[in-house]
């Protein structure tokens, strides 16, 4: 967006060289396009950094409901050790998802796979699915599920952003030389087959 | 809500007294010894002084005496027909013919940036489908501007709805004028620091970028409010509407401003407008109001959160 202001103001002080206006108001001028244009790449990298560290966020607070959904689940599925096992051993992809945007992506998608599993084994104990402690659990599960969903997005536009002003006239000029590198967007292709439509599961138990 | 054949039941057998009531209101009142008195006056003062002033205000008196009897006759078509059909049609619906949602309301809504100093309306509804509560009425906002000029702001279909997720912030969707008009500029003044506190959000469809321009306090918050399906809804929504649909989602509610060209529950007066058919289409002119929940996924209660209290209508 602020290619548009900076082309324009490179217009204006073209205008004004033609009208002969003194060399040092148009370097003064050219310095300020200048500014706005740098400004405007970090700008857009700060943002894109900003809805990364959402992401993260996300990322552990659905992490974190993990024990609790463990512990209301254990006494109901005890045959389904090795899915409690799997379930468990989710805690240690926290780790894979601080590691960068594609480690990240790999762990969402494994974590979001293993829960949807969670989800649907449920549906086979009538008793645990009419637990007020597993129906709270999924709520916020659902919750979490959408705010990462969104935080996804606003990456992906907020790099999207960042990206193009690498890549547009004048602003990449400038991060050529400032050295400012692209960033990958969030790439989770397995999540779209494997996600759990918990919205449908859920729609028979209704809040008391 | 009630079956096509249980509401032709209602209409037949439990809102036939009531409507003959109605129409009894109808018929011709009696002159009374003002009418009576007035008539006098006039054919003495015509005949007699060679004076028409009085036969004038004779005059005046009979259309100001009609029209407050229509006024009379559509007002009760409402207070004592359509609000029974629609407490039968919808149970637990509350439904006030003169009253509409509050200027507060409006305001707190973020709908309208551009100023507007009179509010009017009418047929407002309170109600709840599954577990969503909704309000709406039709709505009409006049701006007054320098010697008594009048601009229609907004006259249409106001409606709130319980939204079915949490949120704090303020995310509005409004026809996306500056684009449409100045390109590549609109957009990038539409990027321009604002004073309320928002910012610019780009959503990743294009149809929707092509209607709509989205502003929020949060862009995380907004895509939350704004799932990919709710946008699809939206939308669909927008398409079928006959003007620019404005969404505003403030204070855990979403607010919709849909422009109509006609009433929204037309208030009969002629026999014929109060058959048995004109009766179901106001009700499902309701339905159509009222699904308006479903249309836009709010009863979805999977997420946790508690139901709002009513907002007061004005």
């Amino acid at each position: 967006m602020h290619s548009v202001w900076i082309i324009g103001g490179a217009f204006v002080l073209f205008a004004l060289w033609m009208h002969g206006v003194d060399w040092r108001w148009l370097a003064a001028g050219g310095a300020a396009l200048l500014a706005l244009a740098f400004n405007s790449i970090v700008s857009a990298r700060n943002q894109a950094e900003k809805a990364w560290a959402g992401i993260e966020a996300m990322l552990t607070k659905r992490f974190d409901l993990i024990p609790n959904l463990v512990d209301a689940v254990q006494r109901y599925v005890e045959h389904e050790s090795d899915l409690l096992r799997e379930v468990t051993a989710l805690r240690g992809a926290e780790r894979g998802a601080r590691a960068g945007v594609a480690e990240a992506a790999a762990a969402d998608a494994q974590t979001e796979r293993v829960l949807s599993r969670l989800v649907a084994t449920a549906e086979a104990y009538p008793e645990l699915k009419a637990s007020e402690s597993f129906r709270e659990l999924q709520r916020a599960l659902n919750e979490v599920e959408e705010q990462l969903s969104a935080a996804r997005r606003a990456y992906n536009a907020a790099v999207q952003h960042y990206n193009d002003s690498l890549r547009m006239v004048p602003t990449g000029w400038i991060a050529r030389l400032a050295g400012f590198e692209e960033r990958p967007s969030y790439e989770a292709p397995a999540l779209h087959e494997a996600r759990p439509d918990v919205g449908e599961r859920f729609r028979g138990a209704r809040r008391p | 809500m009630r079956s096509e054949a249980e509401l032709r039941a209602f209409v037949r057998e439990d809102l036939a007294a009531h409507l003959e009531a109605w129409r009894g209101l109808r018929r011709f009142s009696p002159p009374g010894i003002l009418d009576a008195l007035g008539l006098v006056a006039t054919v003495a003062s015509c005949f007699a002084a060679q004076r028409v002033e009085l036969a004038w205000l004779f005059a005046g008196w009979l259309v100001l005496r009609t029209l407050r009897d229509v006024m009379r006759v559509r007002s009760a078509f409402k207070q004592e027909v359509l609000s029974r059909l629609f407490e039968f049609a919808l149970p637990g619906v509350d439904y006030r013919p003169g009253s509409h949602v509050g200027a507060e309301h409006v305001e707190a809504s973020g709908l309208f940036p551009e100023s507007w100093n009179r509010d009017s309306g009418e047929d407002y509804v309170h109600g709840r489908l599954g577990e969503t509560d909704f309000w709406f009425s039709e709505l009409r906002l006049v701006r007054e501007g320098r010697k008594d000029r009048e601009t229609l702001v907004f006259r249409g279909l106001f409606f709130i709805a319980d939204f079915h997720k949490s949120f704090r912030g303020r995310t509005y969707l409004l026809p996306d004028v500056a684009e449409r008009v100045l390109g590549v500029l609109g957009r990038s003044l539409q990027a321009l620091p604002r004073f309320d506190g928002t910012d610019l959000v780009e959503l990743e469809d294009p149809d929707f970028e092509k209607r709509f321009v989205c502003h929020s306090t949060d862009p995380v918050e907004a895509r939350y409010v704004l799932s990919t399906s709710l946008v699809q809804r939206i939308l669909r929504l927008a398409e079928r509407a006959s003007g620019p649909l404005r969404v505003s989602f403030v204070d855990e509610c979403m607010y919709l401003a849909l422009p109509l060209s006609r009433d929204l529950l037309p208030a009969a007066f002629l026999a014929g407008s109060a058959s048995e058919e004109a009766l179901l289409g106001s009700v499902r002119e309701l339905f159509s109001v009222v699904g308006l929940v479903e249309e836009l996924g709010l009863n979805t209660r999977i997420w946790s959160k508690g139901p709002k209290p009513a907002p007061t209508p004005a």
